[in-house]
């Protein structure tokens, strides 16, 4: 088989490959890659939420902060009795407790956690054992 | 050709041009895609695009056929390779898809020599393949296909002259 001829066989062959299958028409594939690219390019519809969102939940943030620092109630916090102090002067009155004092205070003096104060309360059976 | 735009980037190229080589690039790209015609029309869609947003431009150094046929190969080959990386991981349908499709012969051709034809060509290597289709087909010089391959001249000529052995052999010629 010469070159010419096998050149007109697979000629032929693709042609007709093609000629069946057919090619789209121009215009349309045109049309597609450029409605491809448009879309591309156009923002998203909704593109705003993302960056809004954002805003707004930096700014919520922002005005908890400045709240917690600058808000009514935000100067320092009176001191308090604690709940365990006062049940514990409640229970034993002939103690002598401190006046005015903080955990801290309360702590140092007794040598433990005013949580830790109540195992002093008088104990009404303490004599039956001995 | 009226109400088709034309491609910012590339002022060498004008859609009437682009619309003459339509038919041949559709075949390059169906050869491309081993006779698939929805692959073969999306690889022509993309080069379109790539060509419209000037991501692949025309300087003129190459004839418009030949560029046009190269830029069709590289979207083709980057489609595929992609395709592939996918379907790595997909281990089921990765033998589906590297085995050779019969999407040639699926074409109603008529004679069956045609037939043949097409199917000892797919037996090809597919440089050889395709550099027979681009000489024989596409009316290109071995040097144009050989751009379009982006292989050297000598190599161009070494799968040319391989390639018509090879079918000759295959078609018992």
């Amino acid at each position: 088989m010469s070159d010419t001829q096998l050149k007109s066989l697979v000629r032929s062959a693709l042609a007709a490959r093609d000629g069946a299958l057919g090619p789209p028409a121009f215009e349309r594939s045109w049309r597609a890659a450029v409605a491809a690219s448009d879309a591309r390019r156009a923002p998203a519809r909704h593109a705003w939420f993302v960056p809004a969102a954002t805003v707004a939940g930096i700014a919520a943030i922002a005005l908890a902060v400045a709240w917690q620092y600058l808000g009514p109630g935000s100067g320092p916090t009176p001191w308090t009795e604690s709940a365990d102090l006062q049940l514990a002067r409640e229970l034993s009155p002939a103690r002598q407790w401190p006046v005015a004092t903080d955990s801290l205070l309360h702590t140092y003096e007794y040598g433990l956690p005013s949580a830790i104060v109540i195992p002093e309360i008088e104990n009404p059976f303490e004599e039956s054992f001995l | 050709m009226r109400d088709v735009e034309s491609p910012a980037p590339n002022p060498r190229i004008t859609p009437g041009a682009l619309a003459a080589l339509h038919a041949d690039g559709f075949g390059w790209a169906l050869t491309l895609t081993r006779g698939r015609r929805d692959e073969a029309e999306d690889v022509l869609q993309t080069t379109y695009l790539l060509i419209y947003e000037g991501r692949a431009r025309y300087d003129g150094r190459a004839s418009l056929k030949t560029w046009l046929f190269g830029v069709i190969r590289n979207v083709a080959r980057s489609r595929w390779r992609r395709r592939l990386l996918r379907l790595r991981f997909e281990t089921s349908a990765t033998d589906a898809m590297l085995e050779v499709p019969a999407a040639h012969e699926s074409a109603p051709i008529d004679t069956v020599t045609g037939q043949q034809a097409l199917a000892a060509l797919a037996r090809l290597p597919a440089r050889q393949r395709e550099m027979l289709e681009l000489v024989f087909c596409r009316d290109l010089t071995i040097e144009e296909a050989a751009r379009v391959q982006g292989i050297a001249l000598g190599t161009a000529r070494t799968h040319y002259e391989r390639g018509k052995a090879r079918l000759r052999r295959e078609l018992g010629a």
